[in-house]
């Protein structure tokens, strides 16, 4: 289930970096995939984050990409007024972007039991990292208003013992694979009796909510979560 | 970085390795010894004298130096999290032990319990010496139920935690000697 890289040394932490941003795609009319150049030697573990400086401002920004891969891909979702995303989300390519890292601690954990990813939007991102990386078994929960927002299904439904999405917004009939609600919804509802490790990340309030689900269903459950605003 | 999230509202949290625990949990009591010990150490820098203003920057090495003493403490060190933890430093320690010598040269030979107290910075330095006792008590009761040799961080930790109480004395008797306020020996009979 788990690539022994994942008990690889910590990594060096980086200073500041100028990375060239080699290509820009559009995932959804709001979100983009951007890929960045990856320095020699930049080393970081599935779930950590680049920081982004524009402007004296700083976001971070989980890396999508394996640690086996060539160039470091981000999702950004453009918000309008935002002090970094608009910049990321129409930025030439070529550009230097300023960026640091790797940053964070939501890193897998191998463990004998079933890891439970649950996400929404752009949250998906560690969860592409953590499955390029050799990451299995595990069971996956994405939600997303509709299906278009289910990024990344094709590239981690393969890779799942169990994939859903979760969608809020999604007229009738949905799509295979999906199901309507959040991914709270799906917490409560579909999970067996069992031992689980939870990822969370999202919005704070479904990991408010998740845990609340959590604490009640699987009380000696492990969690990490990855809160974003 | 979003502070109320509201996930805590069950009165449990995650521990950094990501066990759930209740918020009494007495690894989180350890950790939780420790922030307060430095939010201790800032009503201490906010209350130096403008001739103590040179301790505000040592002061604030110790802050920085207890962040990692707190992750540590509610981190499984298995865990691949904990990895990515910084090793404590033994130079904190040193330099713990640098700032006591130069500040005992400077002062009169301690010949009696003192009553804690003095001029305000003073009184904060002596209330960061008692929490950073109780943290470092915690800490010990923390080792008690795991078995063999203690890790590295935690034998650093106990050192540093063990200096840094002695430094908060000597510091609180430096800031009385430069406020001029003279020390109150314990007597017997008051």
């Amino acid at each position: 289930m788990a690539p022994g890289s994942l008990n690889a040394p910590a990594p060096p932490i980086a200073g500041r970096q100028t990375l060239r941003l080699l290509a820009r795609r559009s995932l959804s009319p709001e979100v983009f995939e951007l890929d960045l150049e990856r320095p020699p030697g930049f080393r970081f573990l599935p779930g950590q984050q680049l920081r982004i400086r524009e402007g004296g401002v700083e976001r971070d920004y989980t890396i999508a990409s394996g640690p086996g891969e060539g160039v470091l891909r981000i999702l950004v979702r453009r918000v309008p007024g935002g002090s970094i995303s608009p910049f990321l989300c129409e930025a030439p390519p070529g550009t230097a972007i300023a960026a640091s890292g790797p940053h964070g601690y939501f890193v897998f954990a191998p463990a004998p039991r079933t890891p439970v990813f649950a996400a929404t939007g752009v949250g998906i991102a560690p969860f592409r990292s953590m499955a390029a990386s050799g990451v299995r078994g595990f069971v996956l929960f994405h939600g997303a208003g509709r299906a278009g927002g289910l990024f990344y299904r094709e590239f981690l439904e393969p890779r799942a013992a169990r994939y859903r999405g979760c969608l809020s917004r999604q007229a009738q009939p949905l799509p295979a694979g999906t199901r309507p609600g959040r991914v709270t919804d799906a917490l409560r509802e579909e999970l067996a009796e069992g031992d689980y490790d939870f990822y969370l990340c999202g919005r704070g309030e479904m990991i408010a909510q998740a845990l609340q689900v959590i604490d009640a269903r699987f009380p000696r459950a492990r969690v990490f979560t990855e809160p974003f605003s | 970085m979003k502070v109320a999230t509201g996930s805590g509202d069950g009165g449990r949290t995650s521990l950094f390795s990501g066990e759930r625990v209740l918020k009494d949990d007495e690894r989180l009591e350890a950790s939780g010894d420790v922030d307060e010990l430095n939010a201790v150490i800032g009503g201490l820098i906010a209350a130096l004298p403008p001739e103590a203003a040179s301790c505000a920057p040592e002061l604030r090495a110790v802050q920085s130096d207890l962040f990692p003493i707190g992750a540590w403490l509610s981190a499984d060190g298995s865990a691949p999290s904990a990895a990515l933890l910084p090793p404590l430093d033994p130079e904190g320690t040193a330099r713990l032990e640098r700032a006591i010598g130069r500040m005992e040269a400077a002062l009169p030979e301690l010949r009696s319990f003192l009553l804690p107290g003095g001029c305000p910075a003073a009184a904060w330095a002596h209330l960061a010496r008692t929490v950073c006792r109780r943290a470092e008590r915690r800490l010990v009761r923390l080792g008690r139920g795991s078995p063999g040799e203690a890790p590295a961080w935690r034998r650093e930790a106990l050192r540093y935690l063990n200096r840094l109480s002695d430094y908060f004395f000597v510091l609180a008797r430096t800031l009385n000697r430069v406020a001029g306020v003279e020390e109150t020996p314990w007597r017997r009979e008051a």
